[in-house]
């Protein structure tokens, strides 16, 4: 191994860092052998640069890759293939370092990291990463500059410095690159990452359910509203509504199911005032339902939205694929309306049927109060009585509920959380043969003050009821409401801060911290910021590109386009071609100097030989007469002269008429009588 | 070499050169198969320089100073380096003179034309110091009285390789006063064998005949030093000590001193060569022996003086 493919000594440490950086954003994805994997070959790798180890046989990393691949395939199982990709490749990574021989192996390992600089953001686009790998970049190629320059393996500084200067270089490149270059729609499809199972609301629920939900601070949806804001505690962003029920568990109803637009659908309402206009953000959920405030009507924006919705039977609506990248949407919502006005058989019977056999004595509580009011409304508004007189709780620990959840929960525990109020107040409703149904979605939100947009998290979902009244519709009836109103009036966080009583006051509860003023402020600012760079970078599709260029060229034409790159690209070259052209503006040779580098033109053009850098006139008409003796003469006198004029102080106009007169006559590889 | 000559001028100066080829004849006769080195003292004696020969022991190294100092007809001591010898066992020093009552400067070995200095490294650096002082200055101050040293002063001095036991290696600034740094290398085949026939020993040694007069030597000694330099020379010279100061491999760069000595080396090895004008050849062929000491590398064992002074001629552009 000569020295120049030797790896410098401190570029281990380089190579170190780099993978380290590259790998701790991916950190979530692996498990835990995988970090292990890493550090083993890490410490293998300082050992043999110790010289305590040496390099694994082939038979060892066989045996090495052979179990990586198992773990792989034990611990990813349950993932997507792109987890997958991306652990080998993680895998690959950590392996190659046991086998970095060579400067051209290091090259090798540093590409593979920039590459696994891209994939880390197929999980995740926010700018915090993007930043973070900006400095990944940095680090990388400080540690490619290292490798390749000694003076910069010696001197970190330097090494940093020309790192920031390469990457800084690269900047305005990226941007234009960013700006003008087509978006191609890609040629082969990336499976998006699916938010596990568990993570946002399912289309059924029993007690219990939400409570988990409102563990995570993870952001459901973010509102922008066209306007001013409206109150919070009006704010319900209906999900689905839940009218199958079971004697346990709610889900959803034929008329979820069916599509407003349908035959033979009771679907009338009446919408009254002006509509809220807002934008919505929406994570990925891997699942097609929408969050909206009644009753919401998407706007068919002009930039021809990719997404296709349908509205169901029940007003909720729903996107026609399912959520597996962030959307936006714009949304028309009437707050005042009428739904449902009349309804059918099938409706009515749906929406009050309750499973026999199950909590005797809420139904015999139900009959008991109905024959001592006159009036559905009458027997709600007892019922409404009956929570606020008795000793009922919120609160987000509720005790476990028997087989029959509402007598447990009316006679026992009497503490719960909102699904068990909605659970509780549906089954009391349609014991009385009132129509009925859960309604799940988000209640709320927070307003973030930085941009003045509305980030509805995954704490914020919250259950309700809808009962139908007849020449009203469906009315919407909140029982937290009634039991805790701060629920809704300052939302879930407010609540958690103002009254510790609902709340779990465990220290190590991540939503402990959320409301401390300092991080409040803080997270409301980076949310801010996340939510711009989403909107303006990672949101620059081709859709954008192409408003942007029509801004900025008026009206793109293929002609123009290239017209501008072209224009773009001349300008770069040109500046760097003058640049160049002006540092060799200096370089002025001697005319003897001119002349024989003529000479040696000739005799690299005609007999393929060249001057090497260090060899001296003389030694090169050595190796010329050497290949071609007939040339012998010739060659001699050039090179006397030369060495004459150049050495020898013989510079004179005629000396150098001579050396003219030799080289031009010089007949490459031809003998010549005389000279 | 054999093919610079062939090209190069007829020699300006056939005289003198007639007497540094007797001379190289001589000194080859009692140092077999070593004509390059033999060669390479000459022209550091020439360009008024010092020679550090660094070898194994009994390698020739006091052989060639031996023939040198004789073939030239230059006075010489000899100084056995030990550790235990003090910079007045080497300077002199002032004795008190019952006679006269007054103190007397007694000279030290040192005051001789050629001055050899066998195994320099083996004496403390407190001496070392004293002898390369003397050899700088070319005078020794003993009391506050400057005594020069005779014309030409010339010092061989010879060391065995640092690995060595007991040795006190030179430290860089010291190593910088020497003109060059040759290895004398074991000899060729034919010439042990010729040597073993012969009988040469250090017992036997054959005395080598005086080819040259000290003016002789002092006169060519001026000559050198007007030996034309011409500017695309001065260019190469520069471009190579730019390199070196710059390249990455290289933990320091040539010293001005450096550059001096080694335009010097080359005009001498351009007269011995009988030319009066430095040619690149010139400048090549010193380049090894004159700055391999006075470089290191970067990563510290992985190469040393010659190798960056190959590396040097690779990169450096002639023209």
């Amino acid at each position: 191994m000569s020295a120049a493919e030797q790896i410098p000594r401190n570029s281990i440490i380089w190579l170190l860092s780099a993978q380290l950086a590259v790998i701790i954003p991916l950190m979530g994805l692996m498990s835990w052998w995988m970090i292990a994997f890493w550090l083993l070959c890490a410490v293998w790798r300082v050992a043999m640069f110790r010289g305590e180890a040496s390099f694994p046989g082939k038979i060892v990393r066989g045996i090495l890759v052979a179990l990586g691949g198992l773990g792989v395939a034990i611990s990813f199982s349950g993932l997507g293939s792109l987890e997958i990709a991306v652990a080998l490749l993680i895998l690959a990574f950590s392996l190659k370092l046991i086998e970095v021989r060579t400067r051209r192996d290091m090259y090798l390992v540093f590409c593979l990291a920039l590459f696994i600089v891209a994939a880390a953001f197929l999980f995740s686009q926010s700018i915090f990463l993007a930043i973070y790998q900006v400095f990944s970049v940095v680090l990388i190629i400080t540690a490619m500059v290292a490798t390749q320059h000694s003076l910069y393996n010696r001197e970190p500084a330097l090494a940093i410095r020309m790192a920031v200067k390469l990457v800084a270089q690269a900047v305005p490149v990226m941007i234009l690159f960013f700006v003008v270059f087509p978006r191609i729609e890609p040629i082969w499809s990336v499976p998006h990452n699916v938010p596990s199972a568990g993570i946002g609301m399912s289309d059924n629920i029993e007690p219990g359910d939400i409570a988990k939900l409102n563990q995570s601070d993870e952001l459901a949806f973010r509102v922008e509203f066209d306007g001013p804001m409206p109150l919070r505690q009006g704010m319900y962003w209906r999900g689905m509504t839940l009218s199958n029920f079971d004697g346990r568990k709610w889900s959803v109803g034929s008329s979820m199911k069916r599509n407003s637009g349908a035959e033979n659908t009771a679907a009338t309402y009446e919408l009254y005032g002006e509509p809220l206009r807002y934008k919505m953000t929406i994570e990925p959920t891997g699942k097609n339902w929408l969050f909206m405030l009644p009753i919401a009507i998407p706007i068919d924006s002009t930039q021809g939205s990719t997404m296709a919705f349908v509205q169901t039977e029940d007003f909720a609506l729903r996107s026609v694929m399912d959520l597996d990248r962030p959307v936006g949407i714009e949304v028309e919502s009437y707050v005042n309306y009428s739904v449902g006005l009349d309804i059918s058989e099938a409706q009515r019977v749906e929406n009050t049927k309750l499973p026999s056999g199950f909590n005797p004595r809420a139904l015999s509580f139900s009959a008991d109060l109905r024959k001592r009011t006159d009036s559905p409304q009458e027997y709600i508004d007892q019922l409404s009585k009956y929570l606020i007189d008795q000793d009922f709780y919120y609160t987000l620990e509720p005790p476990a509920l028997g087989r029959d959840t509402v007598d447990d929960f009316i006679f026992g525990t009497r503490r719960g959380y909102c699904e068990h109020y909605a659970n509780a107040f549906a089954f009391l409703l349609r014991a009385a043969n009132i129509p009925a149904r859960v309604v799940v979605g988000y209640q709320g939100g927070e307003i973030n003050p930085h941009n003045m947009t509305l980030n509805v998290r995954q704490l914020d979902a919250h259950a309700w009821i809808e009962y139908w009244r007849a020449g009203s519709g469906w009315l919407r009836l909140d029982p937290t409401y009634i039991v805790a109103p701060d629920r809704i009036h300052l939302g879930f966080d407010g609540a958690l801060e103002r009254d510790s009583e609902f709340s779990n006051n465990d220290l190590l509860s991540p939503l402990f911290y959320r409301n401390i003023g300092l991080i409040k402020a803080l997270r409301l600012r980076l949310d801010a910021i996340n939510y711009m760079w989403q909107k303006k970078v990672v949101g620059f599709g081709a859709q954008e590109q192409r408003d942007v260029l029509n801004d900025f060229l008026g009206g793109v034409t293929s002609l123009k386009l290239g017209l501008l790159v072209a224009g773009i690209l001349i300008i770069v070259l040109g500046t760097l071609a003058l640049w160049i052209l002006w540092g060799a503006r200096g370089i002025n040779f001697s005319p003897e100097k001119t002349l024989y580098l003529k000479f040696c033109k000739k005799v690299s053009a005609r007999l393929g030989l060249f001057r090497a850098k260090s060899e001296t006139p003389q030694a090169f008409a050595e190796r010329i007469i050497e290949k071609y003796p007939q040339s012998a003469e010739q060659v001699r006198a050039i090179t006397r002269q030369y060495n004459e004029i150049a050495y020898a102080g013989a510079r004179s106009a005629a000396n150098l008429a001579q050396l003219k007169t030799y080289i031009a006559s010089f007949k490459p590889g031809v003998a010549s009588a005389k000279l | 070499m054999s093919g610079i000559t062939q090209l190069s001028q007829e020699s300006f100066d056939s005289d003198g050169n007639k007497a540094l080829r007797t001379t190289m004849a001589a000194v080859g006769e009692a140092v077999l198969g070593k004509e390059d080195q033999i060669r390479m003292a000459l022209c550091c004696l020439l360009a008024r320089g010092h020679l550090l020969i660094e070898d194994l022991p009994g390698m020739g190294k006091t052989t060639l100073a031996h023939a040198l100092g004789d073939a030239l007809g230059l006075n010489y001591q000899r100084i056995q380096f030990t550790s235990d010898m003090l910079p007045a066992d080497v300077l002199g020093a002032s004795i008190f003179d019952r006679d006269s009552a007054s103190f007397r400067f007694v000279p030290g070995p040192v005051f001789t034309q050629l001055l050899l200095a066998d195994e320099v490294n083996r004496t403390t650096p407190k001496t070392q110091s004293a002898l390369l002082e003397a050899m700088e200055e070319r005078q020794v101050t003993i009391d506050g009285v400057s005594h020069p040293l005779p014309k030409p002063f010339f010092v061989i001095a010879t060391q065995n390789p640092g690995s060595q036991s007991g040795t006190y290696p030179l430290p860089e600034s010291q190593l910088d006063r020497f003109l060059m740094r040759i290895e004398l290398g074991y000899p060729g085949h034919d010439a042990e064998r010729l040597m073993l026939q012969s009988g040469l020993s250090g017992q036997h040694k054959k005395s080598v005949r005086q080819c040259m007069s000290v003016e002789q030597l002092i006169d060519l000694q001026d000559r050198v030093d007007h030996v034309k330099v011409s500017d695309p020379l001065l260019d190469y010279l520069q471009r190579l000590v730019d390199y070196s100061r710059t390249a990455a491999d290289f933990a320091y760069g040539l010293s001005p001193r450096g550059t001096l000595s080694l335009l010097q080396a080359a005009k001498s090895w351009a007269f011995i060569d009988g030319r009066n004008h430095v040619i690149p050849e010139d400048l090549q062929s010193v380049l090894p022996w004159v700055a391999s000491h006075r470089l290191a590398s970067t990563n510290g064992t992985l190469s040393n003086g010659q190798s960056l002074v190959a590396q040097m001629l690779d990169a450096v552009d002639v023209l």
